[in-house]
């Protein structure tokens, strides 16, 4: 009964797309890497950055405007592409164990776990570390549930979270670059002397996750992915709505600087951008009706915005909002279908 | 009544013929692959001389049930498969006898509609939801669904077919109207096609994209139009030329196994109409072949390969595809599971939700299944969204072992 024709669009040409609509929002994340490297140069922590880069800066002239440029992105690459091939290594590695023990094809998804987890990564983060949260993020996220379109939660954002909980110090540590999105939101409440501007948001020249910084780049890579079918608009709307309404509530209920900033702070700032671009559109565990993608994105936006401002543990709220959100899919369709059958069946 | 299908998606694979030729084939065959559910029970054996009519099967729960010959001719074989199934019954054809008087005496009610029909052999035109299955000798239905239109990429239009023979099809339609409280009869939107004017008989006009021609399409759309939900209730269906050939039979007496198939494919310069019979050898229909071919029984989305034995146009086909056979490599599954894509809603037309009902098809949950009002579907309405599949996932084969479970209850 298998149609002898089929669409040209596979499984691996979905996720071909979603790493080359997060392309535009990696690039401008290795860069900024290496602009907020060489700020902090700039700023006399040079004991903080590692050898190469602090001889690296000091033989070129980062004043210039081009070489500067040159300067950021090759300090960024520099940093990035260790760690992508090292992602990317472990996660081929598990996807080849997996596929022999089980006897079964290579599974497809070992290319966009890595990816995406090596731009949601805080800068700091060692090798070793990598390895080890791409190992867990493959692990316990993609390969025990039986691999692409079985899994629960997005195996990048699983990786993300071993780090963000496993090695909170990555978060903290202030260089090579000052990726505690902590201060720089405390900053944004407090109306600091480095208040990041609302355009270097936008941009990307903040300090962040290596490839979350520009939510430009992130929103525009994801409308690519609604344009493509890909995601679904539902979700992205749905998230919207909920940063609105809880930034909105949480303003008239609280008096804390945090609760009073407007929601489309929330949605600049931090790992929110690309959370929402391109986590939040992996099609495996995306809700099967219109209208649990609804809530599954108004939960996002919700949490983020409640984890941000009322846990000052979590200053970046987003990864662990998409995490909860994502669990909540499964029960959220199941009440769905319930309503559904009532509704059908006298 | 109107039904417009918003949902849907048009394949374009070339448009669909209109030269028109006859070809009668060397031999005919009837095979066990289109009847799921029907255990045969051979009445006959290599080497036996058969008239067209005669009986070739029964099925063995259901010994009413039998199955007759397309053409007369000699038995030159027959194929079993494995666990000893029927695979064909092939009948190498005699074209100079003439077909035998089956309906000696007047049909005046639905017993003897119900009788004749068994009898010659048209009653497995009817098809019962839900599960797709012949019904019974002994069921009722309130509903059937006459499928005078087809949407299937490549597919024959059936306007001229139905408006050449206009008669036996408005007779085919009274007679089958008798034995159901309603008789649907699905017809494009704008083909103006003969419908007898009676009570029990609703036209219903039905635009939009495929899957607009397919029954269940129909069965599912008619259901919300009178915000009755999904249906529940056993419902019949028939394609157009075999209400046709069922007209024939009450008209004249005889047995009809004229068949009028659409022979095209992408690969195939010269696409045609093929009036030829039921159960027809593919090899005569098509010609000579390039090498490297692969000859499809049915629409591209839902039909069967030619096997070595099964080479012959199946019993609920109205098209034979040609095409090339570097194209089956890629339809293999690459091992992922369903990703949940709103494509799928995009090309879903029926009022339940599709991602749910693939999920409870794949891990043959059938007690979902039924719990979402999906019991009426076929294979072929999920044949959209295995095209859309990037997984490859065979959403048909999986519904057709849910649906099995589902009837075995457990």
């Amino acid at each position: 009964m298998r149609p002898f024709v089929h669409s040209p669009r596979s499984t691996r040409a979905v996720q071909r797309l979603i790493v080359l609509a997060s392309l535009p929002a990696a690039l401008v994340g290795t860069w900024n890497l290496g602009w907020q490297t060489l700020i902090a140069i700039g700023n006399g922590r040079l004991d903080a950055v590692p050898e190469w880069m602090g001889l690296l800066a000091a033989a070129a002239d980062p004043t210039a405007a081009a070489e500067s440029f040159l300067l950021a992105s090759a300090m960024g690459l520099g940093a990035v592409l260790p760690l992508l091939a090292v992602a990317l290594s472990t996660a081929a590695f598990w996807a080849f164990v997996f596929a022999r023990t089980r006897r079964r094809k290579v599974d497809a998804g070992w290319f966009l776990c890595a990816w995406l987890f090596v731009w949601l990564a805080p800068p700091s983060t060692t090798l070793g570390v990598a390895a080890l949260a791409v190992s867990f993020g493959c692990v316990v996220g993609l390969h025990i549930f039986g691999g692409t379109g079985r899994y629960l939660v997005s195996p990048a954002l699983l990786a993300a979270l071993f780090v963000h909980f496993g090695y909170p110090e990555f978060l903290a540590s202030p260089l090579p670059v000052p990726s505690d999105i902590a201060s720089d939101w405390t900053l944004v409440a407090a109306g600091g002397s480095d208040l990041p501007s609302l355009t270097g948001a936008l941009l990307g020249t903040v300090p962040g996750g290596i490839g979350t910084g520009s939510a430009l780049a992130c929103l525009l890579g994801g409308g690519v992915l609604i344009a493509t079918g890909v995601a679904s608009w539902r979700v992205p709307a749905g998230a919207l709505a909920g940063l609105g309404v809880g930034a909105m509530l949480l303003g008239w209920t609280a008096d804390d600087p945090l609760a009073l900033l407007g929601g489309y702070w929330h949605l600049l700032v931090g790992s929110f951008a690309f959370a929402l671009a391109f986590i939040a559109a992996d099609p495996t565990p995306a809700p099967l009706l219109a209208g649990t993608r609804w809530i599954y994105g108004a939960l996002f936006g919700l949490l983020t915005v409640i984890i941000r401002v009322l846990d000052p543990t979590h200053p970046e709220g987003s990864l662990f909002a998409l995490l909860l959100a994502g669990l909540a899919v499964p029960l959220a369709d199941h009440l769905a279908l319930r309503r559904y059958r009532r509704d059908v069946q006298p | 009544m109107r039904l417009e299908i918003k949902n849907g998606m048009t394949l374009d694979l070339g448009s669909s013929p209109s030269r028109l030729i006859d070809v009668e084939p060397a031999a005919v065959a009837l095979m066990g692959a289109d009847y799921p559910g029907v255990r045969p029970q051979l009445a006959v054996a290599a080497g036996d001389l058969v008239e067209q009519g005669d009986v070739l099967f029964v099925d063995r729960a259901r010994p009413a049930l039998c199955f007759t010959a397309p053409a007369a001719g000699r038995i030159s074989a027959v194929h079993l498969g494995a666990r000893r199934h029927v695979d064909a019954v092939v009948i190498e054809a005699d074209p100079g006898r003439a077909a035998p008087i089956l309906l000696s005496r007047e049909a005046r009610s639905a017993d003897d509609v119900r009788q004749a029909l068994l009898a010659s052999g048209l009653w497995p035109a009817l098809r019962c939801r839900p599960y797709d299955r012949i019904p019974g000798p002994e069921e009722r239905a309130a509903e059937l669904y006459v499928t005078a239109i087809d949407t299937q990429p490549l597919a024959p239009d059936p306007a001229p077919i139905i408006q050449a023979r206009a008669d036996e099809f408005r007779e085919g339609i009274a007679r089958l109207s008798m034995l159901v409280e309603t008789c649907y009869v699905c017809m494009a939107s704008g083909a103006d096609l003969p419908c007898p004017e009676s009570a029990g008989v609703v036209p219903v006009s039905v635009s939009g994209p495929h899957p607009a021609g397919l029954p269940g399409t129909h069965i599912y759309g008619v259901a919300a139009l009178r915000n009755a939900g999904p249906p529940s209730a056993e419902v019949w269906h028939v394609g157009y030329q075999d209400v046709i050939a069922i007209g024939a039979l009450f008209l004249g007496g005889r047995l009809d196994a004229r068949r009028t198939v659409a022979v095209c494919g992408p690969e195939l310069r010269d696409g045609r109409l093929v009036r030829t019979r039921c159960g027809a050898v593919l090899g005569d229909l098509i010609g000579a072949l390039p090498d490297n071919m692969m000859v499809i029984s049915g629409s591209v989305l839902s039909g069967r390969e030619a096997g070595r034995m099964t080479g012959f146009l199946g019993r609920y086909h109205q098209q034979v595809v040609v095409l090339p056979a570097a194209a089956e490599g890629a339809a293999v599954a690459d091992g992922s599971g369903m990703l949940a894509l709103e494509c799928f809603e995009r090309v879903w037309p029926l009022g339940i939700p599709v991602l749910p009902v693939l999920k409870a098809v794949l891990v043959e949950d059938s007690e979902t299944l039924a719990s979402l009002g999906a019991t009426h579907l076929a294979p072929e309405d999920l044949s959209l969204c295995a095209y859309l599949c990037p997984s490859r996932l065979d959403f048909g084969a999986a519904l057709e072992r849910t649906l099995d479970a589902l009837r075995r209850g457990d």
